[in-house]
């Protein structure tokens, strides 16, 4: 048995403490991002209308934290700018994906119970500069192809596209019981072993009994639906949808390779390769993916609260400044506690291994 | 505060990445380009006023032949470029504040026909573009979800924005959220339906949709936002970037708008009554009444004009109101022209304000023929008239008033000395054509008719 050093648990001012650290930071870079917009207009630079789109529909996953934009700097807008407004034009979004990741960076560095240093080496902000504007760059490129593909998909289509899978989980559980409870029967009438006996590897072999039914059973579905409807299935529009969630996916993976560059002064490629790996190995892939989404979405949504106020510059101010202190905030506070349980688990398995 | 590379704080690191953002905030004024070119035609009436007379290019003045003539859709021209429209077409094709039209608008407030440097863009039942030099149709696509309004220069744009109307969405076939949009402009004489949107009209507020027609001058665009009920919005658009540089409300519909001197001129003639309202961001400077069968057709020097068709209670008249009086005259009484023409006066058609004349062309009762006038702006005195067979369609430059008409035996096409009325010379079209001859535009050196389905270039032999 390792023996752990007992955790100090934390006061809830301490917890406090560390939650308005994060506000007070991303509020400022907020205003940085506040700032920029302002910047951008002064110099009638375009910026796309992001609140008119569905947050569900047009997520845009990130790999770091982001501000919350309202509007956007689109690659088409770039075309044909005079030198001046170009280089301006970059250098303010160059600008706020600094400040944003320095932010977060700060932050992380300021609540790590293990540091006493008041900044990071400036090293391990540069290599999580690099890391932000690589990730940042391919998604800004991969996604609006990719929710262009997807907006080829029908509503009935999405519907189809998420309700299969729950429609399945749910079979799936529903057959899974039903085999148990004959087996429970069975049992009772003395027929069979006990159920209470029964190995692991036969509940396995009851799970996959049941998924083979319900596979049998969608597909009958599937099949007994009129061969027109599906040619008019938009695959082209399902594949965007799916390349959107690989994207997701992905992000999801590589959710703590941000915090580690800084609190552990990992390079990119080994702070995504350990990111990767602990995460797959501590179980949480589905956690992080599920916080990838829902922080896409949340950052979406938030970018709402420019129609809060009447007065257009007020409420860009308030999507701006406000969204980025409570979404960035959030997101960078989640991605601490994940790095922080996926730690945890990665050093219990250390201590396993070196007992073994 | 020590750290790898030098010492350096929590201050200047806010500080640094603040005058950066200071720093590309600076200030730019940059000339609005691209400059203009002799050969532009950037919107329907020419200027953002719908003067329909240009005093740049050398159109033929001595004589006419044709340079080229190409098949192209000219089908939209025929229901906007229609010089009467009943009250239900008006209604449903010509209100730009009817939100339950959007759908129609959308259809038919297309402008038919813009010259961009090297090349025509006509759009109609499919998207053409025609090189001028010769008439080769560079591209013919059927472009049903983009279409476009005019081209606008611009500030940090180098080659523009080409203004045009456009669903959110491509597949959208429900045209219901239609907006003016910003598209990086045609190259090479590629059409328009590929080329990549820099700004939707209002962004971000979002105004659901715009009217999709606007007049654009000096790198903005004056347009409209339908809605249910009054009052209704005006709003201009920087062409940059798609923001709202000012925006205004009138109390009553509109069916006409016109702009200059960053003045809006807003008007509405129905069976109600007619009201023109004229305004800017900051103040509404004049609302007049107007009749109900008078329509706004131009603008020029502060002086709205108005043309009308003969009704039970007065001969057709052009009406002049000032912007900086509100005063109301009349510059044309039809009745008073029956002196100097064969027939009987029933409607004004087609207007074109030069700096000094107004030229008009006037129908009369069936039987005689139609007649081009020659007014003078400042009291309205008759300087000449003369009188063409068919519909006339009228187009002016300092040198030269063009008219095409469907005379018999076939169309044709003239040259007038403004001055005079003396015809400088007489073109005769090919392909006779039972109906839509429209009218003219001048593009450089040649003067372009669409007419039938057909784009005809004239120039001097």
């Amino acid at each position: 048995m390792a023996s752990h050093t007992p955790r100090k648990r934390r006061t809830w001012r301490q917890r406090t403490g560390t939650v308005a650290v994060y506000t007070a930071i991303f509020t400022v870079v907020g205003t940085l991002s506040f700032g920029a917009i302002l910047a951008y207009r002064r110099l009638s630079i375009p910026l796309a209308d992001r609140i008119s789109t569905n947050p569900i529909l047009s997520v845009r996953p990130t790999m770091v934290p982001v501000w919350v934009d309202p509007v956007i700097l689109e690659p088409a807008a770039l075309f044909g700018l005079y030198p001046i407004p170009l280089v301006a034009a970059i250098g303010l979004w160059v600008g706020s994906v600094i400040a944003v990741t320095l932010g977060a960076g700060l932050a992380w560095w300021w609540t790590d119970p293990n540091t006493s240093a008041r900044l990071p080496p400036l090293s391990r902000l540069g290599y999580l500069v690099g890391y932000a504007f690589v990730t940042v760059a391919i998604v800004h490129v991969l996604a609006p192809p990719l929710r262009e593909l997807g907006t080829e998909v029908s509503e009935a289509e999405l519907t189809l596209l998420i309700g299969v899978p729950i429609i399945a989980t749910l079979l799936w559980i529903g057959v899974t019981l039903g085999i148990l409870a004959i087996s429970l029967v069975s049992v009772r009438r003395g027929t069979d072993a006990s159920l209470w006996s029964m190995s692991l590897s036969r509940f396995e072999y009851v799970a996959i009994y049941a998924g083979a039914i319900v596979v049998a059973l969608l597909a009958m579905a599937l099949g007994s639906w009129s061969t027109p409807r599906l040619a008019q299935v938009s695959w082209v529009g399902i594949a965007g949808v799916l390349g959107i969630v690989a994207v997701v996916v992905v992000a999801g993976r590589l959710f703590v390779a941000p915090v580690t560059i800084i609190r552990d002064g990992r390079g990119p490629i080994e702070a995504i390769r350990w990111s990767n790996t602990s995460i797959a190995n501590s179980g949480m892939t589905t956690r992080t993916v599920l916080i990838v989404f829902w922080v896409g979405v949340f950052v979406r949504w938030a970018a709402h609260l420019t129609t809060v106020a009447s007065n257009p510059v007020v409420g860009l101010a308030l999507a701006t400044v406000v969204g980025t202190a409570l979404v960035g905030s959030l997101h960078a506070l989640l991605m601490a506690y994940v790095y922080r349980d996926v730690q945890r688990d990665v050093t219990s398995r250390s201590s396993i291994t070196e007992l073994e | 505060m020590d750290a790898p590379g030098g010492t350096w704080s929590r201050r200047s690191v806010l500080g640094g990445v603040t005058s950066a953002l200071a720093l590309g905030s600076g200030c730019l004024d940059l000339e609005l380009s691209p400059a203009r070119q002799s050969s532009d035609w950037p919107q329907r009436g020419y200027d953002a006023g719908a003067t329909f007379y240009k005093p740049d290019g050398s159109p033929p003045t001595q004589d006419a032949e044709i340079a080229w003539k190409a098949p192209v859709s000219n089908s939209l021209y025929t229901v906007i470029d229609k010089k009467w429209q009943t009250d239900y077409e008006r209604r449903r094709y010509g209100d730009l504040t009817n939100a339950a039209n959007g759908g129609s608008i959308w259809e038919y407030a297309r402008t038919p026909l813009i010259v961009v440097g090297d090349h025509a863009y006509l759009s109609g039942g499919w998207g053409t573009v025609v090189d001028l030099s010769d008439g080769t149709i560079v591209e013919t696509d059927v472009c049903p979800h983009r279409t476009p309004v005019g081209v606008a220069q611009t500030g940090t744009y180098t080659d523009g924005t080409l203004i045009g109307a456009a669903p959110r969405y491509p597949s959208d076939n429900r045209n219901d959220d239609v907006s003016l949009r910003g598209f990086q402009p045609p190259t090479d004489g590629r059409a328009w339906c590929d080329r990549p949107q820099r700004w939707t009209a209002g962004a971000p507020r979002d105004f659901g949709h715009t009217a999709a027609a606007g007049r654009i001058e000096d790198g903005t665009v004056v347009t409209v936002i339908p809605d249910s009920e009054p009052p209704y919005r005006v709003v201009a658009i920087d062409a940059d970037d798609g923001r709202i540089e000012w925006e205004n409300t009138v109390s009553h519909g509109i069916y006409r708008l016109r702009v200059e001197d960053g003045l809006a001129y807003a008007s509405i003639a129905d069976e109600e009554g007619g009201t023109i309202t004229i305004l800017d961001g900051s103040s509404v400077h004049q609302r007049v009444e107007i009749g109900p069968t008078d329509h706004l057709e131009a603008v020029r020097d502060g002086v709205a004009y108005f043309r009308d068709r003969e009704t039970e209670a007065a001969a057709p008249s052009i009406t002049a109101v000032s912007a900086e009086s509100g005063d109301s005259r009349q510059l044309l009484d039809g009745s008073a022209v029956s002196g100097r023409i064969a027939g009987r006066p029933t409607g004004v058609g087609d207007i074109v304000v030069g700096p000094d004349r107004l030229f008009a062309a006037v129908d009369t009762e069936t039987g005689h023929d139609p007649v081009v006038l020659a007014l003078d702006r400042s009291d309205g005195a008759i300087e000449w008239a003369r009188q063409f067979p068919g519909t006339l369609r009228l187009t002016g430059t300092d040198d030269a008033l063009y008219v095409a008409g469907p005379r018999e035996p076939g169309p044709h096409a003239y040259a007038l000395d403004p001055a005079s009325g003396d015809p400088l010379w007489v073109a005769t079209l090919p392909d006779r054509v039972d109906s839509g001859i429209h009218r003219p535009i001048i593009a450089d050196s040649k003067v372009l008719v669409p007419y039938g389905e057909l784009l005809v270039a004239l120039e001097e032999p």
